[in-house]
């Protein structure tokens, strides 16, 4: 899935950087996810039942659509 | 944790057809004597007979962030991921530093499954950029 490998390393070249460890912790969480779970999160087609990963899945759909 | 045992590549194979054929077009187009000829080609057939095989089985990644390579008689070496490391759409090559040298993984896109190698294109992307991060605590500011 082409546009998944897109948002998710828009998401490690711009905010990884800077992100808590925490926040890294929940990323490196979302890559253990399965293709389809990761994606239906992503497009906020799902809501991820913890906040922070909530907070980071809607952090890495607001900064690809930022790109387009 | 990731698991790395990349399968029979055709993009692999093209590619090392590919790059014979080129090399042995360069090397019989350049004008040595047939004796240098034949012995360069010799050395570059071992080169890719050795390329071709399989000493390395895959690598692993565990949940710390340590690197292992995986032996194909089973065992495995902890070994830590050369900054060399190649990146691209397509392919991947991990430079793996263990004691004795460095071993290669070349992991072609159609080798493993897409989650894999999406999983390990993005872990190599975090992994630039904290080894970046590092790099520049350690310069300190200027």
């Amino acid at each position: 899935m082409a546009e998944l490998d897109r948002m998710l390393l828009r998401y490690v070249e711009v905010a990884y950087p800077a992100a808590e460890e925490a926040e890294r912790r929940n990323f490196e969480g979302l890559l253990e996810l399965d293709d389809n779970l990761l994606w239906s999160y992503l497009i906020g087609y799902l809501e991820p039942a913890e906040p922070d990963v909530s907070r980071l899945t809607t952090k890495i759909r607001k900064l690809a659509s930022h790109r387009t | 944790m990731l698991r790395i045992e990349p399968e029979r590549s055709k993009l692999y194979r093209n590619f090392l057809g590919l790059s014979a054929l080129a090399s042995g077009v360069a090397l019989w187009g350049a004008g040595l004597p047939p004796g240098v000829k034949a012995v360069l080609s010799s050395i570059l057939g071992l080169y890719l007979f050795r390329l071709g095989k399989h000493r390395v089985l895959g690598a692993r990644l565990d949940g710390s962030g340590h690197w292992f390579l995986l032996r194909p008689d089973g065992s495995e070496e902890r070994v830590t991921l050369g900054q060399s490391t190649f990146v691209s759409d397509v392919c991947i090559v991990l430079h793996l530093e263990t004691e004795r040298g460095r071993e290669l993984l070349p992991v072609f896109r159609d080798g493993v499954d897409p989650e894999t190698f999406r999983r390990l294109r993005v872990h190599l992307a975090c992994a630039r950029s904290e080894k970046s991060e590092e790099q520049d605590r350690a310069s300190g500011p200027t």
